[in-house]
């Protein structure tokens, strides 16, 4: 049994076919990550995999874990251990960053059935996530995501995803609004939490990225499909030739 | 998401109240009615002096020339004032010495109110006068306070004991010809708390008071007086609770706070009157008069309310600004649910210079209630740089609801600022999307939002308190949600 | 007083139909105001205005035709351009002036319209909804006898403005009660450029209504610059009806006046509206200016935007009510407000009431409010670069003032109204 499996997706936003037939398999400990250019529909299967609402799933199949999870909840599927760091993360006014870490990491306990974390325990899970992706403790006071920099975003998103440890997760253009210090420092807490068992589908336009974290597969998306598959190198070479080049070798 | 949203709110308005609970105590109970013969029955029950039969009878004549106000918006239906038993007391009130001697039952009460008086006594230090109907009960703590020179004590025990600081303060703040329902509690009220803090003392605890209205077709009217001397600083904390009834009570409370030079005096309250079903059957009206007066140069006054219950709220805690350089501030959470109303606010006085208050009001509206905000901001001719801002924002959870903002500045002086925003606003998709991302349903992630969202005010209530506020913002949330 | 008035209708209802033929809404309006009278200060909606001259004067309801000061044009530049209506102390200025031009654009006294298309201008007088209607308004009704018609057929685009003044000059207190109606057929788009003032002169009365219908996605910018000299005492509702896409472009400055009163009265009932009504208030002496909004959004997908500032100085009064009622089921409604004031004085006053009523839960609605002086920083700041304070202080002022006029289109009103505004600031 895979981690994920999809096959044939297609969806809709208003009505709009976005993605048109899509098949991607990902197995424990790998990492894929899917590139081409604007428009093609990166972000959309990004959040058609989580479950925002609006995305219509018209066709396919999405199985995680060997299940299919087209008809679940956002939340369900997030306790199931699906993570998606957002393109653009959401403000959350006078929620302490602190005290909405303490209700993810406990509602996914519940959900284990295992007890909230004691405060000692969880003091020291936020210090240490914190100090992989280098979140300082005047961020922790703030709340989330309220006043912070595009870069200080995507580095909490990155600590909620240590924080968290789930099995899949979907990073949506992480590096965009992250200058190249903090781009590599939040590249090696990724590759820290990289296990046999957990799973990055990583979603992105530059290479760059992939100079820091390794991917087994690069997939090129175009037109609401997957077009073309390989290795790093596929990347590279979509860096030097552009999309049309790499496409023109077919 | 919209349906689902629905029907969290649906779920929401459907909660049923929490303290709907009564206690089987004999009462003496008042005949119903009002005249002259009930003032005279509330003062001799009492045992008053002269002098406050008379205040209470001038009140009664003044408030039988004033008709009720109707400048809120509120449906208020028509109350008969003569149907109504204006006093109310456990029989046979002995005077307690120690705990033991209280009534287990009426203690018991307390315990499901979550506020023992034994157990706060000994754990939190608060000291505790709590008002059961009209009388009050059993003042805690007091020794301790007296050391200090701290009056603490029941409104009752204040005029016998300490007549020239009654007369002193009492109406002064909110005369008796004030409003109608100011001029009904001085004709009849029937307790409440009293305190003084004198010259150059800290209070080293929270003082804290607990209403509650429990016989039937009463109407309960506390009064309560709080004078902070000179470099004095007290907090101040009040909790309200009412059994479950199917009929309105009605509760008209009036609230006086005088701040002399350098002193401080901080009250909050959390109100959880009863409410009154999912179909608006029942529930407290909650007409109350709160007024505080900055009487001495850099003195301050803060209000923080958490108001949760009462059917039809009529509340705007005020202070007039008078000392140089004094500071005022008002923090409000207002939550409405099914049919409740509340027209509630707050007014600054701007008169001594270099005077500077603070408003910031949250108002939550469900269900197909309606939440008012309604405040004045006055600077006078010598309101010299003086400043307000205000931040009045509403949140709307459904599309049956009203969110109302009604501000009044008047400026007189050329050299202060005043400063007014407001917003309106539902929960974005995109916070709940986030939020259900990291793995909350619909209730804890609708919670977590409206906690954030009333952040500025709960962290303005003491500690004893912020928990309670918290856990009744999140009772009142839960079933809002599927 | 009110039986004056009364008595005053009854003896002249036969002369004032002749004027203007309305005979049965006159007879309804004054049973009406026989009813209300006229409002008093425990009116919520008239707690800032000064009405204590209503209680003791009598304002004649007939006004004497006087000879017109031609010279008058020569003063206000820049109107060559345009199409040109005067009425004066509520005439038509020309005996009956009504132009129906090749696009079938009416444009002219109100009475004379009422002659020549009774129904055309029937089935647009007095159809504002009567809860809205005070005292002064009945008045208006029974004793109105002229006022401004503006008819502009669908798909009609008319590109030079409609110029209208209103020029008041009298000395005995007369109530002068003119009627204004403007209608936009579908997809018609005008400017309305009007200048009101008065000239020197003792107590009088302007009462006027003026009606606006706007039809599916036509469009209206309306400029007007307000300057009553003398003791007017001007009370000038407008009731506006916005259908379907429609688009109200409204700017007033009120430049001066004894005491002043506009109210406008916008109604929103087809989706995707836009309304947007800007005003400024600089008062000096013992002026009273009030400005009230009601913005009533009783339909989803509209948009509204209120930008008020005021000035004051002397011992003058400024005065906002912005309300914005958004309706059950208004969804995805967006509405603004916003009211900036600066008081020059130690005596000057102002009162502001920004109030929202919201009963639906998609909308985004905001307000702002603030009184105030000028930033000292700023202040500063200028004279580090060598201005003297009162140059500093001119030059803040004025930019404060003439933020009001950014959304005007008509580029030659609106030099005309900076230019008046900063000789008013400068005289101040």
């Amino acid at each position: 049994m895979k981690l994920l499996e999809i096959k044939d997706l297609h969806v809709n936003i208003e009505d709009k076919e976005i993605i048109k037939g899509l098949n991607l398999t990902i197995d424990y400990g790998e990492v894929h990550a899917i590139m081409g250019p604007n428009g093609t529909g990166k972000s959309t299967l990004a959040s058609a995999l989580v479950g925002k609402p609006g995305y219509e799933i018209t066709k396919g199949t999405v199985l995680y874990k060997g299940k299919d999870i087209t008809g679940m909840e956002p939340e369900e599927r997030a306790l199931e251990g699906i993570f998606l760091a957002f393109q653009y993360p959401v403000e959350i006014p006078g929620v302490s960053m602190i005290n909405f870490m303490k209700t993810i990491i406990d509602a996914r306990r519940k959900h284990k059935g295992i007890d909230p974390l004691s405060p000692v325990d969880f003091l020291k899970l936020v210090k240490e996530s914190g100090k992989l992706v280098g979140i300082n403790d005047k961020m922790k006071g703030r709340a989330v995501n309220e006043g912070f920099s595009g870069g200080e975003k995507k580095k909490n998103e990155i600590f909620q995803l240590a924080m968290l440890k789930p099995e899949l997760a979907i990073l949506d253009e992480l590096d965009s609004g992250l200058d190249i210090d903090s781009l590599r420092i939040v590249s090696e807490a990724i590759n820290n939490l990289r296990t046999t068992n957990n799973s990055f589908l990583i979603i992105t336009h530059y290479q760059r990225m992939l100079d820091y974290i390794k991917p087994d597969y690069v997939h090129i998306m175009n037109e609401g499909k997957i077009v073309k598959s390989g290795d790093k190198s596929l990347a590279i070479a979509l860096e030097e030739k552009g999309y049309d080049g790499v496409m023109a070798k077919n | 998401m919209a349906d689902e949203q629905n029907k969290v709110i649906k779920d929401f308005a459907a909660k049923e109240y929490e303290f709907g609970f009564t206690t089987d105590i004999e009462m003496e109970l008042a005949p119903k009615g009002l005249d002259e013969s009930t003032i005279k029955y509330i003062s001799e029950k009492k045992e008053e002096p002269a002098w406050m039969y008379e205040y209470r009878l001038k009140a009664f004549r003044h408030w039988k020339t004033m008709k009720m106000p109707d400048w809120a918006h509120l449906k208020i239906p028509k109350i008969d004032y003569q149907d109504l038993h204006y006093f109310a007391s456990p029989k046979n009130m002995p005077k307690y010495e120690s705990l033991d001697e209280v009534d287990p039952e009426l203690l018991e009460t307390f315990d499901k109110l979550g506020i023992p008086l034994e157990e706060q006594k000994r754990l939190t230090g608060v000291a505790v006068d709590a008002v059961f109907d009209s009388v009050s009960v059993k003042t805690t703590f007091q020794e301790t306070l007296k050391d200090l020179g701290i009056i603490f004590c029941s409104m009752s025990e204040a005029i016998k004991n300490y007549p020239e600081l009654v007369k002193k303060y009492l109406g002064s703040v909110v005369p008796h010809t004030d409003n109608y329902f100011a001029a009904l509690n001085a004709a009849v009220f029937s307790d409440g708390s009293f305190c003084y803090i004198p010259k150059g003392v800290r209070s080293p605890v929270e003082l804290s008071t607990y209403f509650r209205i429990n016989t039937a077709g009463t109407g309960q009217f506390e009064r309560t007086l709080i004078v902070g001397d000179e470099r004095s600083y007290v907090s101040y904390l009040e909790g309200c609770t009412a059994p479950m009834r199917d009929e309105n009570q009605l509760h008209a409370a009036v609230v006086e706070i005088i701040a002399h030079k350098d002193a401080e005096v901080k009250y909050s309250t959390v109100q959880n009157w009863y409410p009154g079903d999912k179909d608006g059957k029942g529930g407290i009206y909650n007409f109350v008069t709160k007024r505080a007066i900055c009487k001495g140069d850099n003195s301050k006054v803060s209000w923080t309310q958490m108001e949760t219950g009462s059917a039809i709220t009529w509340k705007y805690p005020s202070t007039i600004l008078k000392g140089d350089n004094s500071v005022a501030e008002f923090y409000s959470v207002a939550v409405t649910n099914n049919h409740q109303q509340a027209d509630t606010g707050t007014k600054m006085i701007h008169i001594g210079q270099n005077t500077k208050s603070t408003i910031v009001s949250k108002g939550i509206s469900i269900g197909q209630s309606e939440n008012i905000y309604r405040g004045l901001v006055k600077f006078g001719k010598n309101a010299h740089n003086s400043r307000n801002h205000s931040q009045c924002d509403s949140l709307l959870l459904g599309d049956r609801c009203g969110a109302h903002t009604f501000p009044y500045i008047d400026v007189e002086n050329n050299t202060g600022i005043v400063e007014h925003e407001a917003t309106t606003s539902k929960i974005a998709d995109e916070q709940l999307f986030y939020l259900k991302q990291r793995g909350l349903n619909e209730e804890e992630a609708v919670s977590l939002i409206v906690n954030g969202y009333a952040k500025e005010v709960l962290k303005q209530l003491p500690l004893e308190f912020a928990a309670e506020a918290t856990n009744l913002l999140s009772i009142s949330l839960e079933g809002s949600v599927g | 007083m009110k039986e004056k008035y009364v008595k005053s209708y009854k003896n002249n209802r036969h002369s004032l139909n002749k004027f203007l033929d309305l005979s049965d809404l006159r007879e309804k309006a004054i049973e009406q105001f026989e009813k209300q009278g006229f409002p008093n200060s425990k009116n919520e909606k008239w707690r800032n205005f000064d009405l204590k001259e209503f209680e003791k004067i009598f304002f004649n309801p007939f006004v004497v035709q006087n000879e017109m000061n031609l010279k008058f044009f020569n003063a206000i530049p820049g109107f060559e351009e345009s199409e040109l209506f005067v009425l004066y102390n509520g005439f038509s200025s020309f005996e009956m002036q009504l132009d129906k031009f090749k696009n079938g654009v009416i444009f002219g006294s109100l009475r004379a319209a009422m002659n020549n298309y009774p129904e055309l201008v029937n089935s647009y007088c007095n159809k504002i909804n009567k809860q809205y209607l005070n005292g002064f308004n009945s008045l208006n009704t029974a004793f109105c006898f002229d006022g401004f018609f503006l008819y502009v057929p669908d798909n009609t685009k008319v590109d030079i403005p409609f110029s209208i003044v209103n020029y008041y000059k009298n000395t005995v207190p007369d109530m002068v009660a003119t009627r204004n109606i403007v209608v936009l057929g579908k997809n018609a788009e005008v400017n309305i450029v009007q200048v009101e003032m008065s000239d020197e002169h003792d107590m009088q009365f302007v009462n006027s209504i003026t009606e606006v219908f706007l039809d599916e996605n036509s469009k209206l910018e309306w400029d007007s610059m307000q300057k009553y000299r003398g003791k007017t005492i001007a009370i000038n509702p407008v009731f506006i009806h916005q259908k379907e896409k429609s688009g109200l472009y409204k700017t007033v400055s009120t430049l001066r006046g004894h005491k002043i009163r506009n109210d406008i009265h916008c109604k929103l009932t087809g989706e995707n509206c836009n309304a947007d009504i800007n005003g400024l208030y600089i008062t000096n002496g013992n002026d009273l200016i009030e400005n009230q909004v009601f913005l009533d959004h009783a339909v989803p997908n509209c948009d509204s935007n209120q930008f008020f500032k005021g000035i004051l100085n002397g011992k003058s009064r400024g005065a906002f009510t912005g309300y914005v009622l958004v309706r059950q089921d208004s969804q995805k409604t967006n509405a603004f407000q916003s009211n900036k004031n600066i008081i020059i004085s130690d005596d000057a006053v102002v009162h502001t009431n920004p109030f929202l009523e919201i009963y639906a839960d998609d909308v985004k609605c905001s307000h702002g409010a603030s009184v105030g002086n000028l930033d000292e920083n700023a202040l500063f700041y200028m004279r580090t670069r060598g201005l003297d304070e009162k140059e500093a202080k001119d030059i803040l002022l004025s930019a404060f003032a003439l933020e009001v006029l950014n959304n005007m289109k008509n580029i030659d009103f609106k030099k005309i109204i900076s230019s008046e505004i900063e000789k008013t600031l400068l005289h101040n």
